[in-house]
């Protein structure tokens, strides 16, 4: 199924348009959803960092640790969520979901008042830890550890979805355009055939006539193009 | 899942048939999974009793039977199960089995405070049952954790064991434990010396050298396990396979005759020796005392009933049993002889409440049961000025000795001490 030389060039173009355009929306999608997702994950850390913080404070201030303790276990089965843990006001890890123990890297830098920490666990992973102040700060601080590699897999998972869907669109798209192309330039194929058949001492095989006649009979700009060679040929005749 | 009554097969058709002829108690515990020993043996010890009593015509003519459902010692299940026994109309909660379970199921007995359900004598020491909001919907018969962990703590301490590390169990019932032992600590001007913990559920035949490792980098003179006998058994066993060799000491939830079960298997297996230097802190007194007449009552119930005290197969292999699943009963264990003693306490209670008893008079029953010897040798009482919630203060320490815990008395400490 060959295509007119000079649509090629056409069909060519169509395709780059058609690449630049997939190519592009992906690049803008992947930051988009990359963005808001990660943004998503570390709201959620947060509002739940602010939920054990502001409703649990009663349990934190009262040292009754076992309740505070079954409330965060409860947290830590959140998809995403990896650890929580929460600091009294004299730095001293109350309660905690880490199992063999709390880890070196967390154990020597926990203390400060930042909002977010990046850690990178031996043996554990990388994690994006969001915290949250327990009475303005003052009763210690809750700490909630995202898995990265979990919310990266969800970014990954929802980029790859709409990729997926943009490359069999564009797969679809190339396939239709190139039907399409073949079906404007088949009628002009013929049309030289039988141009060079009829005008030219050039031997050539003419279009069989059931393929001929249809095209004569066209009222478009094909079947007017192909009255007029047929004309000349009668008339160089 | 569910079980209704009792074990004794001449009464399971009346158990079915619930009714005015018998006061039903609900026990949501753990029958299938990883602390499954301490909640059949606590059933069997209580069954012991009620079979007894029911034998010989029940309360004011009434049998006294458990529909017991399976946990799994999982939170959620518990409340489930709870709202189940509360659809069954049970006339009172009874012996629960476990401190995450417990403390999730206590708001729900809060939230319907209306209807009078309370739990009796849950297996555990947690706070939660003895503290505000929650201990007006409980009674509890054992110490608690806090008094446990604080005696293991000033013993090792006056043995010159300052270093104290935890080994607990990812949860609220090891952070029970763990607030108990670093309360205990700071009254002596100490704290914990490290700490490693472990997944609720984990088993026996795992691997507990991670939380061995971290034992090793602490060095601790003592190590205070808050946990059930399979992890505690791992743990030790790893640790002496380590030549970690300092004392352990579990408490009373361990459930150390099972654990006590598994180290012994270890030792035949392995020649080594896994059993010496732990210590395991009880809230019962040793069932082989014969000092105290209640011993000897209930071994010998223990021995009459024996395997007549079972739970179904129905309740303890929910999926149908395999090779291996099969759970061997322990002729006697500290924690039946809980059982035992949680069932003759309500007893007691009921005993008062007269021919027709209804649930919203049971508090005021336990309140003003006055002052009750079980066949200890110490009176027992709730209510008083402190509207005291908790009968026990008492606190029992074993060793193993001869392949059995035994007890270890107040002079006995002396070999504890650091050299």
């Amino acid at each position: 199924m060959r295509i007119a030389r000079f649509y090629q060039k056409t069909l060519f173009g169509v395709f780059a348009l058609m690449g630049l355009i997939l190519v592009s929306t992906s690049i803008i999608y992947v930051h988009t959803v990359d963005r808001q997702l990660t943004d998503y994950f570390l709201n959620s850390s947060r509002a739940i960092a602010r939920a054990i913080a502001n409703s649990d404070s009663d349990l934190i201030v009262n040292q009754n640790y076992p309740a505070l303790q079954s409330v965060i276990d409860q947290y830590v089965e959140t998809p995403g969520i990896s650890y929580v843990f929460v600091v009294d006001g004299e730095g001293t890890i109350i309660a905690h979901t880490f199992v063999p123990g709390v880890p070196d890297e967390i154990a020597a830098d926990y203390k400060s008042d930042k909002d977010t920490y990046d850690r990178t666990l031996a043996g554990m992973g990388s994690f994006s830890e969001v915290t949250a102040g327990i009475i303005g700060g003052q009763a210690g601080r809750v700490h909630v550890g995202m898995d990265k590699g979990y919310f990266a897999l969800q970014v990954q998972t929802a980029i790859g979805k709409v990729v997926y869907l943009l490359t069999i669109i564009f797969v679809v798209s190339v396939l239709v355009t190139y039907g399409l192309m073949y079906q404007v330039s088949r009628p002009l194929h013929l049309l030289g055939n039988f141009a060079w058949h009829t005008l030219s001492g050039e031997k050539h095989s003419a279009p069989a006539a059931n393929q001929l006649q249809p095209l004569l009979e066209r009222t478009d700009e094909v079947g007017e193009l192909g009255r007029l060679i047929r004309k000349a040929s009668r008339e160089g005749a | 899942m569910a079980f209704f009554g009792n074990p004794a097969s001449a009464q399971q058709d009346a158990t079915a048939a619930a009714g005015q002829n018998e006061i039903r108690l609900g026990m949501s515990a753990d029958f299938s999974a990883s602390a499954r020993a301490l909640s059949i043996e606590l059933y069997r010890g209580a069954m012991a009793y009620l079979t007894a009593v029911n034998e010989a015509g029940g309360v004011n003519g009434r049998q006294v039977v458990i529909t017991a459902y399976d946990d799994r010692y999982q939170p959620d299940l518990a409340i489930q199960n709870t709202l189940k026994l509360m659809k069954d109309d049970v006339f009172a909660l009874f012996s629960y089995v476990g401190t995450p379970t417990m403390i999730r199921t206590l708001p729900l007995l809060r939230m319907r405070q209306a209807e009078h359900f309370l739990l009796f004598f849950p297996f555990t020491g947690a706070d939660a049952s003895r503290i505000p909001p929650y201990d007006t919907f409980s009674f509890n018969l054992r110490a608690s954790y806090d008094q446990e962990t604080k005696g293991l703590v000033d013993h090792f301490v006056a043995a010159g064991r300052s270093r104290i590390a935890v080994f607990y169990q990812a949860d609220a019932y090891g952070r029970t434990g763990w607030a108990g032992v670093r309360k205990a600590l700071s009254q002596h001007g100490l704290a914990i010396a490290g700490e490693a913990t472990y997944r609720r559920g984990s088993p026996y035949d795992q691997s507990y050298d991670g939380q061995v490792a971290v034992m090793e980098r602490i060095k601790p003179d003592a190590i205070i396990c808050i946990g059930t006998y399979p992890a505690c058994a791992g743990f030790v066993r790893d640790m002496r396979d380590r030549g970690v060799d300092g004392p352990v000491a579990t408490i009373s939830f361990v459930g150390s005759d099972a654990m006590l079960r598994l180290l012994s298997n270890a030792e035949q297996k392995s020649g080594k020796d896994y059993t010496s230097r732990l210590v395991s802190s009880q809230v019962v007194p040793s069932y082989q005392d014969d000092t105290m007449p209640v011993t000897r009552e209930y071994r010998a119930a223990m021995d009459r009933y024996r395997d007549a005290l079972m739970p179904p197969d129905s309740l303890l292999y929910p999926g149908g049993k395999t090779e291996g699943s099969e759970y061997a009963p322990l002729p006697y264990s500290f924690i039946s002889f809980e059982g035992y003693l949680n069932a003759k306490m309500f007893v007691a209670i009921l005993q008062r409440m007269g021919a027709d008893p209804q649930r919203a008079g049971l508090a005021q029953a336990a309140l003003t049961l006055g002052e009750l010897d079980l066949g200890l040798g110490q009176k027992l009482s709730f209510g008083g000025a402190t509207d005291r919630r908790q009968a026990s203060d008492q606190v029992y320490y074993t060793v193993v000795q001869n392949g059995q815990f035994v007890p270890l008395k107040d002079d006995d400490w002396e070999a504890w001490s650091k050299r």
